[in-house]
Order: structure tokens, then sequence, then C-alpha cells
């Protein structure tokens, strides 16, 4: 048996920076990677663990270059590349972004830095249901992270609502794991891609609901059933469950963005241009924050020309200033 | 077998040269034990990367050893004490995953003795005069839990008079079943004996200091 050993992050060298990204994620690596190779000084504040919630997707093979590799493998990676790169990381978490004239206040917990641009990849949360039972069952049997908490639901029986990527990756590992599978779906059709769907069809343990909703989380100390409403027929099951896993998508960490006078759009995601320029001059966003495809791919490449439009801002080069 | 790539052996490596005071390992395994020769091995290979003297380990039995255990403050094993002077912070468990970042820095941290918290949050831990125990539940693969870990060590690095462990959940199933933990990280908290209130998910600092003042009090 091989055990795998990670590394948290050591604190920045400085307090003062060309450009500080704000999330760790696919899209704010990728654009320390892209700053750091045209020498702007850069460092990035990640609140958890670098990867961000890629680090949570058991199994990937829609990243080119590899057929089959966790998140958790694909985030060090990530982590690495930057790291040998130059980027600089800390573990810390944003409380306020201050605009002053020429610069930016970044000021988290711990420390306050200083940066000329920023770029904002916070990223986005977990949806949560919003149906009686869920708040008072969380870490009681209703969870957010099949990664962090799938062990303790070994031969027990789980229900996985949601109907993308997430739900039905996550449905797949639950089912090497638990004795029961139960994907409940709202619609008779999945977002996720279909080839994860269908050789999830192929698991015998796994039993899909669809036109299905969750009404409400029943227990005790701890999680006991679920009433799940056929949204056809009108009919209302009890199922009897040891652990609800929610993946209804995901909401955009917007909430620094808006106090920055950054423009939002009707759903909170960070409303940008071609160039992810925000409305604020020196803020750019890239990654699931600005809405659209919330895949790793494109996150990275949103990464990338926030990066290139920082570094322009920031710089002026002769190409800019043709503009 | 441990798996550590040669990057990260060197940035220990390059991270421990800042290390001043010694830092003793204490490790007690056991017969009974699913993971102990991994601990050692991660253990071991702590220490191979700390210059001379600064990481010293010892190993012990728990069942032959009881009175050494119990004189340490452990009553399980396997078990990892970090002891730097008066300050100690336990690990129940493998510190594989995610939990192997909380052990480098909880070495770095005890040996520089040099705490990063809010200067609100030492005032408040330095005057307790409670017996204050926190109990982190973890599993390897989760990305949130070093956060809630390290904070919890961070306090008892801070005064002796509180105690904090990481605890692998898995290998300790009676003791997730007593505190029902089915999603990490999970911290428990126990004054003067009696278990008080529970937390889940790493909550930030200042979220963390208001549950402690509500349930800590003079």
């Amino acid at each position: 048996m091989q055990i795998s050993l990670s590394l948290g992050v050591s604190g920045p060298k400085a307090r003062e920076y060309d450009l500080i990204i704000i999330g760790g994620g696919p899209a704010g690596i990728t654009a320390g990677i892209y700053a750091v190779r045209r020498n702007l000084e850069t460092l990035i504040i990640e609140k958890t663990e670098m990867g961000g919630t890629v680090a949570l997707i058991s199994e990937i093979e829609n990243y080119p270059g590899f057929r089959r590799i966790s998140g958790k493998e694909l985030a060090e990676k990530f982590h690495q590349h930057a790291k040998e790169l130059g980027v600089e990381f800390t573990i810390e978490e944003v409380t306020q972004i201050i605009k002053t004239e020429n610069e930016f206040k970044i000021k988290t917990w711990e420390n306050e830095y200083k940066a000329k641009a920023v770029i904002l990849a916070t990223g986005s949360k977990h949806r949560k249901l919003g149906v009686p039972g869920e708040e008072e069952f969380i870490g009681k049997g209703v969870s957010y992270c099949a990664t962090c908490d799938a062990p303790f639901f070994k031969d027990k029986i789980v229900a996985i609502v949601g109907g993308g990527n997430t739900a039905v990756k996550d449905a797949k590992y639950l089912s090497e794991i638990c004795s029961k599978v139960y994907l409940i779906h709202r619609r008779d059709q999945f977002r996720a891609d279909e080839i994860d769907v269908e050789e999830l069809k192929k698991r015998t343990n796994v039993e899909f609901v669809l036109n299905s909703i969750v009404e409400e989380i029943k227990g005790d100390s701890k999680v006991k059933s679920i009433l799940v409403k056929n949204k056809e027929t009108g009919e209302t099951n009890e199922i009897a469950i040891d652990g609800i896993f929610i993946d209804i998508g995901e909401i955009p960490n917007s909430d620094l963005a808006e106090s920055l006078g950054v423009e939002l759009d009707e759903k909170g995601f960070i409303k940008v241009n071609e160039r992810m320029e925000t409305n604020v001059p020196g803020v750019y966003a890239a990654g699931d924050v600005t809405g659209g495809l919330a895949q790793i791919v494109v996150a990275a490449a949103e990464g990338a020309i926030a990066a290139v439009s920082a570094y322009e801002y920031i710089r002026r080069p002769y190409w800019a200033n043709k503009r | 077998m441990i798996e550590l790539d040669p990057q990260t052996r060197e940035y220990i490596k390059k991270e421990f040269s800042k290390l001043q005071n010694p830092v003793k390992i204490i490790f007690f395994g056991g017969d009974n034990c699913q993971y102990c020769h991994e601990i050692k091995e991660i253990l071991n290979t702590v220490k191979s990367l700390a210059p001379e003297g600064k990481i010293i380990m010892e190993e012990h039995d728990f069942e032959k050893e009881r009175e050494l255990a119990e004189s340490l403050g452990i009553d399980k094993y396997p078990a990892t004490v970090l002891k730097a002077g008066t300050k100690k912070v336990y690990f129940y468990g493998i510190m594989s995953g995610y939990e192997f970042g909380s052990l480098v820095e909880d070495i770095i941290d005890l040996s520089t003795d040099e705490i990063q918290l809010d200067p609100e949050t030492i005032k408040f831990a330095e005057k307790i005069n409670r017996d204050v125990r926190l109990q982190v539940f973890v599993t390897p693969t989760c990305p949130y839990c070093p956060r809630a870990v390290r904070l919890a060590h961070k306090l008892a690095m801070v005064n002796p008079k509180i105690r904090a462990d990481m605890v692998e959940a898995i290998e300790f199933p009676d003791l997730s079943n007593k505190y029902m933990v089915s999603g990490v990280p999970k911290t428990i908290l126990t004054v003067d004996g009696e278990d008080v209130d529970s937390i889940v998910g790493a909550v930030p600092e200042p979220h963390f200091l208001e549950w402690l003042k509500k349930n800590i009090r003079d």
C-alpha cells in the first residue's frame, strides 16, 4: 500500500507584489504561471488547499494530457509547477480588498498585502438544497464532500442529489465503497458527460431516481431517511439511507468582488469582458466565479488571459499602448 | 510504503533549516495497529530531513509502557506527541495525505516558537485556566481538515491548559461513533472533562474564537 503525503505551503516572502491572485484553483494557478513567466512578482492567496475544489474531485478524465487522474494529484501537479517557476503561495483568508489611488490593499485575518493589480479567482461554493433537515444534519449524514466523508459510509446506503459531472463522478466513487447508491435527479436527462452516465448505469448497486426532488431529510441523532417526491406522479416516497451527498451545483464566491465595487450578474457571477477585465481597472477575474462552463480547462484558460491582461495593465508594453 | 517526491523533500529540508529548539517526537505503537509501520516511516522520514539534533525520535509500546503513556496524557494508540519544552500537540492515527502538512508545520512552529494567530485569539487562549481539550476528527483525503487541526494545535502551543488532538477518524471507529462523526473536520470541545460542544467544518479563526468564548467561561 502506498501512502501519499501532501504538504501545505509556507508563508510568503514579502508584503508587496506586482500581482496578487486570490484563489489557488486552476484559474489562479494558471494565472500565476503566466504572470511569473512575464516577471511579475506574484502571490497566490488561497484559503483552504492549493487546487481549490479540484482537490475534491475523485477522478478527472477530461483534462488533456491525463487519461485519468485524481483531483488531488492534479491539484498537486498544478501547485508544484507554479511553485517551481517562482509563484509564491500563502494559505490565508482574504477579508477585504481596498483600492487606493495606485494600488490595492489586500487584508487577510493575519496580514496586509499590497499589489498593483488583482485577479479574483475565488471559485464557488456548494449550493445547498434548502430543505428541512439539511442544516440540522450537516456532519451527521449530510455531506458536500465525497472525498472527505466517503469512508464513513463504507457498506452503507447513501443518496446523491444532482445531475451534473460532480454528482455522477461522486456516484461512481461512492458505488465502490457503499452497498447501495441512489442517484436522485430532478430531470430525466443529465448535464454530466454521457460516458460517465452510461458507465454508472452498468453498476448494479446504483439506482437512478429521476424526475424527483428531495423534500426533507429526516433522522434522530443522524440521518435515517429522505422524503423524495416524483415530479410527474406527485407521489412521495420515504427512502431509508445513512448519508446524503449534495452535488446540485455551485454559487460564486463573489462577496469580496462585490465589496470592491466589481459588477456582478443577476446570479452573482463576476461580469468580465473577453480580456477578463472587470469594471474596476486593475481587477480581473477568472474561473468558476465568472460563470459559464465550470471546467478545469476553462478556468485555466481564463487564468492565462487574466494574467496577460494584468501584465499589460502593470507594465504597459508597447502593444498594449497601441490598443 | 510512503511516497515523498524529491521536490517536497528538498522543500522540507529548506524549511527545516529554520529549526531552532529541538522537537521531540514521541511515538506509541503496539501489536494491534493497522498503520504503525507507516506512521513510523513517516516520522523517521521527517526526522531524516531535519538538521542533526533538531528532531529527537522516541518509539514506545503502548501496552508495555502504560505508565509513560499515561504520564504524557496518551490514552490510546497509535499516538504521536510532538513536544518542545512544555508545549505539546497530539496526533492519533496516521498523519498521511493532507495531514502530513500539519505535522511538518507543527514541528516548525514548536521549534521556532513562532505561532501565527490573531492577537485577540492569543489573548483569550492565554487566559484560559480550565482544562480544555480539542479533538479534531479528520480523514487523510480531506483538504479542509489541516486548517482545523492547525488552529487547534496552535492554541495548544499558546497555553498548556489547552490540549489538542488530531484524530484520524477511520482508525478510531469507536471514538468516531461516540462523537457521531460522519463528516470531517469535526472538532469536539471538552472542558474540565465534560464534552460541551462540537463544530463541523474548518471555520475561520474569528468564528472559532467566538465558539470557544461561548463555551469556555471562567
